[in-house]
């Protein structure tokens, strides 16, 4: 698929998109018409027409089936419309089309949810978002009432954040429950969920959420601006927006956060941040991000502070190791072999007797082999999941050992960087590792150390440039604040947990306290 | 912007870096031999043949390869004439010199083996006695399947343990060749005949005076030579005769000791100042007396006191005797008084066998092992 970019407004309007910037006629069978061309060939429109007992004042509800409630139809709008009608009519026949049009919106009938529209524009949105449409000859206003419910997943744990304290559910594709989930733990009127339509085609309900008088007004303002800037004839995923909004969208490093557990978002919130959702799509975005962002996992917090602590050492030993432990073996064994004990370089060199390939295409084959396995092991049918585990376990394990083709410790070694790799909480965070680790494999292989501190020098530097929405990518690292560190490193305790991070512009600072040391109030 | 980074990119790739070596293509070098053959040097390496664990392997485990040339590198590179692989030498944890090398000229190699950016400085040198390299190398040892990984071992393990010898590295010996005030030693390997067949003892410690070997001290003197060496140490035993006419000997474990070496002016001549702090644990007794008790351990501490005198004044006589500071005690005096270093250094070698020392020892007995008394008495 591939979507053409191109300014709006600019005319690319058919007959349809020309009758669709008209008003709603007062005329009903002029609006029947109009209708019906409009949603000629879409068979699951369903255009149910009525007289109240005199064909000259009729009405019709339009909707699409599958997306509304019909039994709610039924219950509230056409019998209490085709009973209260009668009653309506035989007080008097001197009705016109605005007086009932009032009746009917304010007696008659009674969905919860129910307003008025005038552009056949907003008649097709608001029909094609699941809700119904009732018209009535001589209205020129439309009712548009609220019965939207389609079959949808119901709320599970997140599957690609799991953890093992704290809450266990995960956003679905059904944006309202998305920003429920998140409206039921933050019970204030000052969170925010700001509303945009995007895409020409998919008219997508996207929600930016956030919390007033802590996120900076000024972020705000420019997210606003980046999200009305985007004009795509689609948006069937968050990742849409985010290819969008980022402040540098051709970087290798992510400078959003994706998210799929509405309790991750509300301490982001919290903290400042603000929350982007999209109807149909589980993944809720969060900015600005910080690489730190990666090393941290929504559970340290559900559990005690030491071990939460030790094991954030350990996902940052891990980091290193899935960042550069192939590469640092190729250097060691290539080029500075001096730097091994005797002991493990005879063990080394045993192993590699009779290797035909220089250790580095050695290196590069297993690593491109695992990446194979893993990227196989997301999509495979459940059927054969564990068959290709079996070939991928029997084939890079012992049979590639066995034929001589590759040495033990390069076995060892890559899936020690496979196992290190799984351990970052967050997805975005190993892709990034999986595409450096190929880049820093080649510099070792090429300049031994020397070629891995000039990319690591280059790699640093490119962070270091980056920002998110005005926050520096390396932030608590670079520029250095030592408060802010306490909390990346280890896992702070909450009661020493007394103060936001600081984001640029931010209002409120205080999270426990009365805030005597706040210095922003 | 870019383009520049891209040149610089470019640059650092073309620049000759380190070259790459894949390790099928390399010999690992455990340790290398330097000897003095009919005026030419012949440099021996022993290189480790890789063995799978587990796998049966057949052979000593390691090769010994050998070539005299005119001059350190040549003989080194002269074995590429018959070798299909690239030594890194940079694992050589041992370098053995030859006993004739030794008492010609250690300018033979010194220049060579310093400049050489793969030789370890921090490698352990040994001087060989009775033997040439090449032999110590093709002598096996017990449980060890590479003679020049076993050495260093031997050295380490007997320093905690026993207390004789110190281990020695190539930086240090290579400086202590050049600087003034100072000579250099080394520990000796010497090839041992037991019935099951030859193996590697150490013995001795090589002393040089100049670029000369000029003598050795015996285990003795070798013991007063780490109680002279300035600083901490730990590890050893002691043994002393068993005091008050009973027969045998009690060996007192050294937990650690300190040593402080001071130069005086006393009268002006020169006294060094020796004082040595140590502590010990009771740890043997060869007869079944009632030795240990309260009273006795002044008694025994005195006695250690004196031993380990004994062993200081044996160093420093032999050393004197050699003519042959190793003792750094001209440095020493340079570090304390830089003008009468000045004074004294051009006639420092006849100075330094006169020099007279004024030692003190204290040894405090700290643990006897939860045991009062010897089994024997029971």
């Amino acid at each position: 698929m591939r979507y053409i970019k191109s300014k709006r407004g600019e005319s690319q309007l058919g007959p349809t998109e020309e009758i669709i910037k008209a008003d709603i006629s007062a005329s009903l069978e002029d609006n029947l018409l109009i209708l019906n061309t409009l949603f000629a060939a879409c068979s699951d429109i369903v255009i149910r027409e009525f007289d109240f007992g005199r064909p000259e004042t009729g009405g019709l509800i339009i909707y699409f089936d599958g997306l509304v409630n019909k039994d709610e139809i039924e219950r509230n709008i056409l019998r209490p419309l085709l009973l209260g009608m009668d009653i309506l009519y035989s007080k008097g026949d001197d009705l016109i089309g605005k007086d009932i049009f009032e009746e009917v919106k304010n007696k008659i009938i009674s969905p919860a949810e129910l307003k008025a529209v005038k552009t056949l524009d907003k008649v097709c949105h608001h029909v094609s978002s699941g809700d119904t449409v009732l018209l009535i000859d001589g209205c020129e206003e439309g009712l548009v009432a609220g019965t939207r419910s389609w079959e949808s997943r119901s709320i599970g744990s997140p599957e690609n954040e799991v953890v093992i304290f704290g809450p266990k559910e995960g956003f679905n594709e059904t944006l309202r429950f998305n920003t429920a989930l998140i409206r039921r733990r933050l019970k204030s009127s000052n969170f925010k969920i700001e509303s945009f339509v995007l895409g020409r085609i998919s008219k997508t309900d996207v929600v930016m959420c956030y919390i007033k008088n802590i996120a900076p007004a000024g972020m705000i303002e420019e997210i606003k601006k980046r999200i009305n800037e985007i004009d795509i004839d689609a948006v069937l995923d968050t990742n849409y927006i985010k290819e969008f909004i980022t402040d540098d969208n051709k970087s290798l490093f992510s400078q959003v956060m994706h998210t799929e557990r509405p309790d991750r978002v509300c301490g982001q919130l919290l903290e400042g941040r603000v929350c982007i959702m999209v109807d149909g799509s589980p993944m809720a975005l969060i900015v600005p991000t910080t690489f730190s962002e990666y090393i941290t996992s929504p559970d340290d917090y559900y559990t005690y502070f030491i071990p939460a602590s030790l094991i954030r050492i350990l996902r940052f030993t891990a980091f290193w190791i899935a960042l550069l432990l192939p590469s640092i073996y190729v250097a060691l064994i290539a080029y500075h072999q001096e730097m091994i004990p005797t002991a493990l370089l005879l063990t080394i060199a045993a192993s590699r007797e009779g290797v035909p390939f220089p250790s580095f295409v050695e290196a590069f084959m297993l690593e491109g082999m695992f990446e194979m396995l893993r990227e196989a092991g997301i999509r495979l049918p459940r059927a054969v999941g564990p068959a290709v585990s079996i070939v991928g376990a029997l084939i890079i394990g012992d049979a590639a050992v066995r034929a001589g083709l590759v040495s033990t410790p390069m076995v060892v070694v890559v899936a020690a960087t496979g196992i290190a790799s799984f351990v970052s909480p967050s997805y975005n965070a190993s892709l990034i590792v999986r595409m450096l680790r190929f880049g820093f494999l080649a510099a070792s292989a090429l300049l031994g150390f020397l070629g891995i501190m000039i990319t690591l020098v280059i790699v640093l530097v490119r962070m270091v440039s980056l920002t998110s929405f005005g926050v520096p990518y390396l932030a608590p690292f670079a520029p250095l604040d030592l408060s802010q560190l306490s909390d990346i490193l280890v896992r702070r305790p909450w009661f020493a947990n007394r103060r936001r991070p600081y984001l640029e512009g931010m209002l409120n600072q205080t999270r426990q306290g009365n805030g005597k040391d706040d210095k922003s109030q | 912007m870019r383009l520049r980074i891209i040149i610089l990119i470019i640059i650092v790739l073309i620049i000759p870096g380190c070259n790459v070596r894949e390790l099928d293509d390399a010999a690992i070098v455990a340790g290398i031999g330097i000897e003095l053959e009919d005026q030419q040097l012949k440099v021996s390496l022993q290189l480790a043949q890789p063995t799978l664990p587990g796998s049966s392997s057949s052979g000593p485990g390691f090769k010994v390869a050998s070539e005299t040339g005119r001059s350190f590198t040549e003989s080194l590179r002269k074995i590429m004439l018959s070798f299909p692989r690239s030594p890194i030498l940079s694992q050589a944890n041992l370098i053995i010199l030859g006993e004739k090398l030794c008492s010609t000229d250690l300018a033979l190699i010194a220049d060579g083996s310093l400049r050489n950016p793969d030789i370890r400085k921090n490698a352990d040198v040994v001087v060989v006695r009775a033997a040439s390299p090449e032999d110590i190398f093709n002598t096996p040892v017990l449980m060890e399947t590479l003679s020049a990984s076993a050495i260093p071992k031997m050295i380490k393990n007997q320093e905690g343990l026993i207390g004789i010898y110190s281990s020695v590295t190539f930086g240090e010996f290579l400086g202590k060749l050049s600087a003034p005030g100072v000579e250099a030693v080394a520990p000796q390997v010497t090839i041992f005949n037991t019935i099951n067949g030859k193996t590697i003892k150490l013995e001795g410690t090589a002393v040089f005076k100049g670029r000369k070997m000029v003598g050795y001290l015996n285990a003795r003197e070798s013991r007063g030579l780490r109680f002279l060496t300035p600083g901490r140490m730990a590890g050893g035993i002691i043994n002393i005769p068993a005091p008050f006419n009973s027969p045998g000997t009690v060996a007192v474990e050294l937990s650690r000791s300190q040593s402080k070496i001071k130069p005086e002016l006393v009268d002006g001549k020169i006294v060094m100042q020796i004082e040595c702090i140590g502590e010990g644990n009771y740890y043997e007794q060869t007869s079944p007396a009632d030795i240990l008790t309260l009273e006795n351990i002044p008694i025994l501490e005195n006695l250690v006191e004196q031993s380990i005198k004994a062993d200081i004044m044996a160093c420093i006589s032999q050393a004197q005797k050699l003519d042959s500071d190793i003792l750094g005690w001209g440095t020493m005096i340079n570090g304390k008084d830089p003008d009468l270093w000045k004074q004294v250094e051009n006639n420092w070698d006849k100075i330094f066998s006169g020099v007279n020392a004024q030692i003190t020892v204290k040894f405090n007995i700290r643990r006897a092992y939860l045991t009062d008394k010897s089994l024997l008495l029971e």
